[in-house]
């Protein structure tokens, strides 16, 4: 096959234009939000939260921003927990599968409560929980929700400030001058 | 010769041809909707998320924070933030304006907000460093420390020390660099929030019935956020927890709204919350309970009309 010039610097211009606009085949709704789960896996870790910490006249731990701390956890600092998550995530869906025909988080409310009970009194079904300790999953996923919804809002939880507005926390401190001098 | 002539004229023409199209792919991405080109990386994603519900939508992220070039300082930076990305050792929350980012923004939101621009130019809102930290008679009373820039330079890239010299006799400080004295303390950013979440304005003819018979109820929510130094991150006005203020035991009525107690955040009584301490100024007696900016044009500071004694001097 024979190129010659004129259809070669078509074809460059077309590759060109199709470089510059491949972003905008990506659907809007396809994105990645997290850096660490996926979308299941933040529905599932979100349900999880939202049970510990639910939302009231407060906003709850998934509006809190607890997933974006955990996720982020993971990301910068604590890479140890990928495979805990993973683990548990792919335990108590596989659970929620067999039973429900459902993923954990579209699971009801009120079966969802009773399932994180009976994960905390280790009391689900072992086969499911090959892979880490049901108890252990749960103990830490709240540790990390509590951490995420009252620790400062840096990390990547606890947005606009939710828990120490909910606490009635005086914060942030004001303070007139010292003055002093007088 | 003839044979150099023309290879020269190719490279030229291979340059000029990357300028080209290196301008005209650079121009094209500026102009791209940003969830397709800034907000592809995870860095910027939050942000991008809450520009799209803010009254700044329609707004191209460009128009605010300029484009990369614009912004340029060195390739070394340039470099670091392309390694920083790959890296993905930073997050959102690590991403924070430099002094010189809000500036520069703020500058941009004049050319839209003339007005209040024009305000804040015109009242002490604008003061600059040197007012405020080569205050002789302020700093005889109280040493400036770093907590001084919780309100007076939210956004100034170091501590007090990289400021101002302070040493000797107070009349001998003096402020490093004569540049950074002459730069305003508090901008717009203090106290807005350009991707503050903001329901936009819909025109009455395009509204339904229902809305229209709603609209002398709906209540506006203040455009207003308070810049939190210590955090590097803004908290919409909204979200401030109200102050309970006291004259001596007696527990008084202090207003709810939001942009009060914006305001009493950096116009602040003592720890004790008395009226009237050190910069408080809680409208007291018959106005007791009066949101500041009945009186108060919020950008200048100056008085909309004359009220008298309403503040409690102490």
């Amino acid at each position: 096959m024979k190129y010659n010039r004129r259809d070669f610097l078509r074809q460059c211009i077309a590759l060109y234009g199709s470089a510059v606009l491949l972003p905008a085949c990506t659907p809007a709704g396809k994105k990645q939000a997290y850096r660490s789960f996926s979308s299941a896996q933040a529905d599932c870790i979100g349900a999880i939260c939202e049970q510990i910490i639910p939302t009231d006249e407060y906003p709850g731990a998934i509006d809190a921003g607890v997933v974006n701390f955990i996720d982020r956890q993971i990301q910068i600092r604590f890479p140890e927990w990928k495979k805990m998550y993973e683990d548990g995530i792919r335990s108590i869906n596989s659970y929620c599968k067999a039973i429900y025909k459902k993923e954990f988080a579209e699971v009801p409310w009120e079966e969802q409560t009773k399932i994180l009970m009976a994960m905390e009194r280790n009391e689900l079904p072992e086969e499911y929980w090959q892979a880490i300790s049901q108890r252990h999953f749960f103990h830490q996923v709240r540790y990390h929700t509590m951490m995420g919804f009252y620790g400062a809002p840096h990390h990547g939880g606890n947005k606009e400030y939710v828990s120490y507005r909910m606490m009635n926390l005086n914060y942030p401190f004001i303070a007139g001058q010292n003055r002093y001098g007088k | 010769m003839k044979k150099q002539i023309k290879k020269r004229h190719y490279i030229l023409i291979a340059l000029l041809g990357l300028m080209v199209i290196g301008s005209a792919s650079y121009t094209t991405w500026n102009r791209l909707d940003p969830n397709y080109t800034c907000a592809m990386c995870h860095e910027v994603r939050p942000a991008c998320i809450t520009w799209e519900g803010s009254v700044h939508a329609d707004i191209a992220c460009t128009q605010c924070h300029g484009t990369a070039l614009e912004s340029f300082r060195s390739p070394k930076e340039k470099l670091s933030m392309v390694y920083t990305h790959f890296t993905s050792r930073k997050t959102f929350e690590d991403i924070h304006l430099t002094e010189e980012q809000s500036l520069r923004i703020a500058a941009r939101c004049a050319e839209c907000h003339q007005a209040e621009h024009a305000a804040w130019r015109s009242g002490a809102h604008s003061t600059t460093y040197k007012d405020i930290f080569m205050d002789v008679e302020h700093n005889r009373m109280e040493r400036p420390y770093w907590d001084c820039f919780r309100c007076h330079g939210m956004f100034y890239d170091g501590d007090i020390d990289d400021l101002m010299s302070m040493e000797g006799d107070v009349e001998k400080w003096y402020i490093k660099e004569e540049k950074q004295g002459n730069k305003p303390a508090m901008t717009c950013l203090a106290c807005h929030q350009g991707h503050r979440e903001q329901p936009r304005n819909i025109a009455y003819k395009d509204m339904d019935e229902l809305f229209r018979a709603a609209l002398s109820k709906k209540e506006k929510t203040p455009p207003t956020s308070l810049y939190m130094r210590a955090d590097k991150r803004h908290i919409p006005a909204t979200k401030l927890v109200p102050i309970k203020m006291y004259d001596g035991e007696e527990l008084k009525q202090v207003i709810t709204d939001p942009n009060t107690i914006l305001c009493m955040q950096c116009h602040s009584p003592n720890t004790a919350r008395q009226l009237g301490s050190e910069d408080d100024k809680t409208p007291t007696g018959i106005y007791e309970g009066m949101s500041c900016i009945t009186c108060h044009d919020p950008h200048s500071n100056l008085l909309k009309t004359d009220y008298k004694n309403v503040h409690t001097q102490k």
